[in-house]
């Protein structure tokens, strides 16, 4: 809930009531505070548990990595984002289709369920060894991997989007004579566009694990990669310094992607 | 439009359940008449209407239409329903010119876009939604929503008016103004209305006629022929020869208050206006 200046719990309660400009300002300042609190609670914790660096790097060591090897760093990951990228908008495009075409075909629904269902209980992590066989390391498989994570929350939810379309309203494009695909276009799409983006967004999220948890298994390029390296020097915060870059680029496309559906769900 | 609904049937039929929802309805609705059909729930009021829209065929009998008999969605048929059922993403006046678009990508619109758009402009004004054509479904109340789907179902400039229970889900202080403004839009525009409802009052005050229905399989028990001056008025709903209209309805579907065992002794003051 929005607090306004006429909120009477407030005022009768005696508490001070923020202006908007002072919420706006908090909305940034609350987030960085606590970040800044996380920090110092990690130092205090380097310095009381007297852990050795490998174990637990002070803070000022990671943001030395970041200020030195940052570009190195924002490189790989850059790497990585075209994997997530691409399966991202494959795995999104191939699992609206997907549900689309269960919603509406019954044969095809009949035919490809139990498939479905199978791939989609199946720890996805056994199929790895199976691309790599076919695909070799390079990026198809890193791409097939993250295609197989993004494809099933944008299907999942492109099929209860679709199943919950006003059915009066279809009625009603019919009763008109609108037919099935202008009844698609214009009503069930906009009913369900909710829906589908947060199966797209479930699936944005699920593309970034794809995207580095394929490096990391088999490590040539991409950020998940040099993390398996610095693994194997022990070298912990480059480590952690790399976690941050994977953070910082997934809260990113996380807002940007929630920035945009808020702009095509403007009704909601 | 002159509408004749003769001898229909509705079975429905699904892998284990065999529904008979409709049984030898026949009706005749004349040009410009306003017909309510009443009757307790499922008994198939709403699959009558679709039956009369051509969405769903009979399972045997024929619905006509002027005289053609309904072989699937014509398009000169306006829709409301129970819930607004408005695009959300839509404001008031692009929902109000959806049949048009809807038309058109079928080349079925009769004119030109501006004459439609002249028309949702005439139709909101005749609402009194004339101040909201850029708003919002969710900015408005149920019944503002409600109208906006009735000028809706105008744009199109339809013959035929089909209403399954429109004001069902609105208060009943809002039913009643909506009623009055239902028949100063009709007065208006001389549609031919099929109205289905199940609350009596509503019934009696806005039709020519009601058909009565029963139970499934639905079936049409008889009609009341509504013997009240029009145009009707709000102070109407208070005179005897209303209430006396209500009565006969009531005692059509097979309330009496005789069979209520709190009351035995309590009989109508008013006579049975039936027949």
């Amino acid at each position: 809930m929005s607090t306004t200046l006429s909120d009477p719990a407030r005022a009768e309660a005696g508490a001070p009531m923020p202006s908007r400009r002072t919420e706006q300002i908090r909305r940034f300042s609350d987030p960085i505070l606590f970040a800044a609190l996380f920090v110092f609670g990690w130092q205090a914790f380097v310095w009381i548990s007297g852990f050795h660096p490998v174990v637990l790097p002070p803070p000022a060591r990671v943001f030395r990595i970041l200020a030195n090897q940052g570009d190195f760093l924002v490189e790989n990951m850059l790497v990585t984002m075209r994997t997530i990228v691409w399966g991202f908008v494959i795995g999104g495009l191939l699992g609206f289709v997907a549900g689309v075409l269960i919603n509406y075909f019954e044969r095809f629904r009949r035919a490809v369920y139990p498939i479905l269902v199978a791939l989609y209980v199946i720890p996805k992590a056994v199929f790895i060894p199976l691309f790599i066989l076919w695909w070799g390391v390079g990026p198809l498989y890193k791409i097939l991997v993250t295609v197989l994570l993004a494809f099933f929350p944008v299907t999942e939810n492109t099929i209860t989007g679709l199943q919950g379309v006003d059915r009066e309203m279809m009625e009603l494009t019919q009763s008109l004579g609108g037919r099935r695909w202008f009844a698609f276009r214009k009503v069930a799409l906009p009913f369900s566009l909710p829906f589908i983006l947060a199966g797209l967004r479930i699936g944005l999220t699920e593309a970034f694990i794809g995207g580095v948890l394929s490096e990391i298994l088999v490590p040539s390029t991409g950020i998940g990669s040099r993390i398996v390296e610095a693994a194997a020097f022990s070298n912990t915060e480059f480590i952690i310094a790399s976690i941050m870059v994977v953070a910082s680029f997934g809260i990113a496309a996380y807002f940007l992607f929630l920035w945009i559906e808020k702009r095509l769900t403007f009704w909601q | 439009m002159g509408i004749k609904l003769d001898r229909l049937d509705k079975v429905f039929q699904t892998d284990d359940l065999t529904v008979q929802a409709l049984r030898d309805v026949s009706a005749e609705i004349g040009d410009s008449e306003f017909v309510s059909i009443i009757g307790p729930s499922g008994c198939g009021k709403s699959t009558l209407l679709r039956l009369v829209s051509g969405l769903l065929p009979p399972t045997q009998g024929t619905v006509y239409l002027d005289g053609t008999p309904v072989e699937g969605p014509a398009g000169n048929i306006g829709f409301v329903f129970q819930a607004p059922t408005l695009l959300k993403w839509r404001t008031v006046f692009r929902n109000v010119m959806f049949p048009y678009e809807v038309l058109a990508s079928q080349r079925k619109a009769t004119g030109s876009k501006e004459d439609y758009e002249d028309r949702a402009r005439m139709l909101l004004k005749m609402a009194g939604l004339e101040d909201f054509p850029d708003a919002y479904p969710k900015q408005l109340s149920g019944g503002m929503q409600q109208r906006v789907s009735i000028c809706r179902a105008l744009i199109h400039d339809p013959e035929l008016l089909l209403m399954d229970e429109p004001f069902g889900a609105l208060d009943e202080f809002t039913r009643e103004r909506m009623n009055e403004e239902l028949l100063r839009i009709w007065r208006e525009t001389r549609k031919t209305v099929i109205f289905v409802t199940h609350h009596i009052p509503e019934a009696v005050f806005l039709s020519d006629r009601i058909l009565v229905m029963s139970p499934r399989p639905g079936t049409i028990l008889g009609e009341v022929v509504v013997d009240l001056p029009r145009p009707r008025i709000a102070e109407m709903r208070e005179s005897v020869e209303f209430l006396e209209q209500v009565v006969a309805t009531r005692h059509l579907i097979g309330i009496r208050p005789g069979d209520d065992s709190l009351s035995p002794d309590f009989s109508s003051p008013l006579k049975d206006g039936s027949g």
